[in-house]
């Protein structure tokens, strides 16, 4: 009891002063705010080429090829011409990623059952683009098939069906599917920069004097400054929880999701905080604490999936993955809050109430080892 | 200075990771039937540039399923061959870890491209519409090598805050603007010195940046002159961003975050990923307003060859320069305009 008024008189202050410190606040929001804004822009332009159309037949079937590609959620039809030099100054000029030219036999060709090839001119500057238009165009053609096998029944030339399981009951738009991995590093830039700026202050404005000389423990300044670091990062996660819950971006779908929802973000924000406590500690500098925090964080955020979807990662990189704690937040988050399964949720718990054990200890023996020193 | 070596470079290696996905899903392809046109298929679906294909039992793809090393499985039925050969209906099944939606649909789109393809081999004289490809460079550039020019801008753009911020920002924390302030020299001397003393720190950076893609990564510049001219430029930009963030806002601990928060979102609408015009319309037009746009466009150029903007390069290069000066300029206003602001506590 003796010590429990010392230990919240650090947290008050701690928290005051982060309230009173825009630059703190700004250093844990900034970078995600930054992800978010790349989220968002990446979202709207997502395999969604500008294409040109030269159409030189006007035939009943290359309108319906036209349709297609027009409705296609893969291209978006930026010019239908008849003259080809015009989409070729498009291409030219990077107004459009390729253009695609229908001969002026196309009908015929198709009728009589002779080769009747679509070209499809790419600006190949890099792989990602060009296979998307590589797909996008064959992917028309078969919709075009499967449409002619709507219309003569089982006369269509294709006869492969594609049966479709879905593993997940329901598919999750990019952004609100990043929304988690940007969750995951507010809360590890929040714990570390915020845990590591307030103890990192005590030596840079000489207050750490004040803390020995007071009448308490070295074990309940410790217990303070963790405690205020992992306040300080649930204070955050609870403004976003709250925003993504009414908003329905990041709302779990059943208490039970809600409760492992809470312990991922307590165990994240417990690691964070101590990690931050333990570089604090040794850096005893605001420069080096933002120096090697804001970092530290965009790697784990990387590493753990980051702005791509983890499962789709090559195999040595997925292995890498598995020994980096916020992936495992990141999968527990994931899976409660998209697709309300507790899948692997253990394991997550277990790897994060490790690292929060390890990162607390590491807080410990740095904050100890600097304040003997 | 070690920070504005090492960030650019993390940053550089970190984005490599994110190309690294390429959108080519790990598949497990399952062949309950061997027969020819099973393998034709297979053959189709490898060509496909779609997936990462491992040809596994159905019992391993499930394993590998779960343990979430693949996000397909694709099972040729037993008596593939035996349908197509009668001009039945074959069903294929597909099953999908639909994790997220765009990375699925690229799965969704790939499997019929792979259909179709197939047929056109194994069936030329069924479907007869078939794509023919031209492409407008001789030979494609892998994700990876095209990224990496657009994330050494970006590189050369943090380098550049975070060593010019921290030094001005460094004058107000110890005080010493006082006497710079109260030196016999003009201000615009002494805000160009700032910057020329940032911009040989910096150097270091872009020099390290420069070897680990040219040297490590292999991405070979094809006009030399043009990259360490504009190099040069773009150094000279955001070194006097930087001096412009230090002298704004006076403390080292926040140039950090600043630099960082700006120059991520700034990378992303800049076409770092393909010529941003190719994306939303607002975003396009509101690029164009910035440096790093037409910084990524010069780059790319004197490493690729390519033109990624509708602007040729030698205008992106005068727009880069008028940037360049009007950044200086209002970099050396700001030290001049805010000489009371005094020290910071």
């Amino acid at each position: 009891m003796n010590s429990l008024f010392p230990i919240l008189a650090i947290v008050r202050k701690d928290i005051s002063v982060w309230l009173r410190q825009p630059t703190s606040i700004a250093a844990t929001v900034l970078p995600a705010i930054a992800f978010m804004v790349i989220l968002y822009f990446g979202a709207q332009a997502v395999g969604r080429n500008p294409v040109a159309l030269v159409v030189k037949d006007s035939g009943p079937h290359a309108q319906e090829l036209i349709n297609i590609l027009s409705d296609s959620g893969a291209f978006k039809v930026a010019m239908i011409t008849i003259a080809p030099q015009k989409a070729e100054d498009a291409l030219k000029q990077v107004k459009v990623a390729a253009v695609i030219t229908i001969p002026s036999n196309f009908d015929a060709a198709y009728n009589a059952k002779k080769p009747d090839p679509v070209t499809i001119h790419i600006n190949n500057l890099n792989l990602d683009f060009t296979n998307d238009l590589r797909r996008s165009l064959p992917a028309a053609i078969t919709m075009f098939y499967a449409g002619q096998s709507a219309i003569n029944g089982n006369n269509s030339p294709i006869q492969i069906r594609v049966k479709e399981t879905d593993l997940r009951s329901q598919d999750i738009d990019l952004l609100r599917f990043e929304l988690v991995p940007n969750l995951v590093l507010l809360l590890t830039t929040a714990g570390i920069v915020n845990a590591g700026l307030a103890t990192a202050r005590e030596w840079e404005d000489s207050t750490i004097k004040e803390l020995l000389l007071a009448p308490i423990s070295k074990a309940t300044i410790i217990a303070g400054k963790l405690l205020s670091g992992w306040i300080t990062t649930l204070l955050i996660a609870a403004v976003v929880l709250a925003v993504g819950a009414a908003s329905g971006y990041l709302r779990p779908a059943d208490t039970i999701y809600w409760i492992s929802t809470l312990v991922i973000v307590l165990l994240l924000a417990l690691a964070s905080a101590g990690l931050g406590v333990a570089i604090g500690a040794a850096a005893r500098r605001f420069q080096r604490v933002t120096a090697i925090g804001i970092p530290l964080s965009i790697d784990l955020f990387f590493l753990s999936g980051g702005i791509t979807v983890a499962a789709f990662l090559p195999t040595w990189l997925q292995t890498i993955a598995r020994f980096v704690p916020t992936f495992y937040g990141t999968h527990a988050l994931q899976t409660a809050i998209f697709y309300s399964s507790t899948e692997g949720l253990a394991l997550d718990i277990s790897v994060l109430g490790a690292t929060a054990l390890v990162a607390g200890v590491l807080g410990v023996l740095s904050l100890r080892k600097s304040m003997l020193a | 200075m070690v920070t504005s070596i090492i960030i650019p470079i993390n940053f550089l290696l970190l984005f490599l990771l994110f190309a690294l996905t390429g959108g080519q899903a790990p598949t497990a392809i399952v062949l309950e039937d061997k027969g020819p046109y099973a393998q034709q298929f297979l053959s189709a679906m490898e060509r496909s540039h779609s997936f990462i294909i491992q040809q596994t039992t159905n019992a391993d793809a499930q394993n590998l399923m779960k343990k979430g090393q693949i996000v397909a499985i694709v099972t040729v039925p037993a008596s593939f061959d035996s349908l197509l050969r009668h001009g039945k209906q074959a069903q294929l099944r597909v099953v999908l870890n639909n994790l997220e939606v765009d990375f699925t649909n690229d799965i969704r789109r790939a499997v019929p491209l792979a259909i179709t393809s197939f047929y056109a081999n194994a069936f030329p004289n069924q479907v007869v519409i078939r794509a023919h490809e031209v492409d407008t460079y001789s030979h494609d550039t892998g994700y990876v090598q095209y990224l990496v020019v657009s994330l050494m801008v970006v590189s050369v753009m943090l380098g550049g805050l975070l060593q010019a911020g921290s030094n001005a920002a460094r004058e107000y924390e110890k005080g010493t603007i006082k006497e710079l302030m109260l030196a016999p020299a003009s201000l615009w001397a002494i805000q160009i010195g700032k910057i020329l003393g940032a911009l040989v720190l910096n150097s270091l950076s872009v020099v390290v940046m420069i070897i680990v893609i040219v040297f490590l990564i292999g991405v070979w510049p094809e006009h030399w002159d043009e990259l360490f001219a504009f190099v040069l430029l773009l150094m000279i930009t955001f070194v006097a961003l930087g001096s412009l963030i230090g002298t704004l806002v006076r403390r080292r601990q926040a140039v950090i975050p600043l630099s960082i928060g700006l120059s991520i979102p700034v990378f992303f609408i800049s076409g770092a990923f393909g010529p941003a015009i190719w994306g939303d319309q607002v975003t396009a037009t509101i690029t164009q307003l910035q440096p790093v746009y037409y910084g990524i466009a010069i780059f790319q150029h004197a490493f690729h060859n390519f033109t990624t903007t509708s602007t040729s390069p030698a205008i992106n290069g005068f727009i880069l320069a008028g940037f360049a000066a009007v950044i200086v300029a209002i970099s050396a206003l700001t030290l001049i305009n805010g000489r009371g602001r005094g020290v910071v506590h």
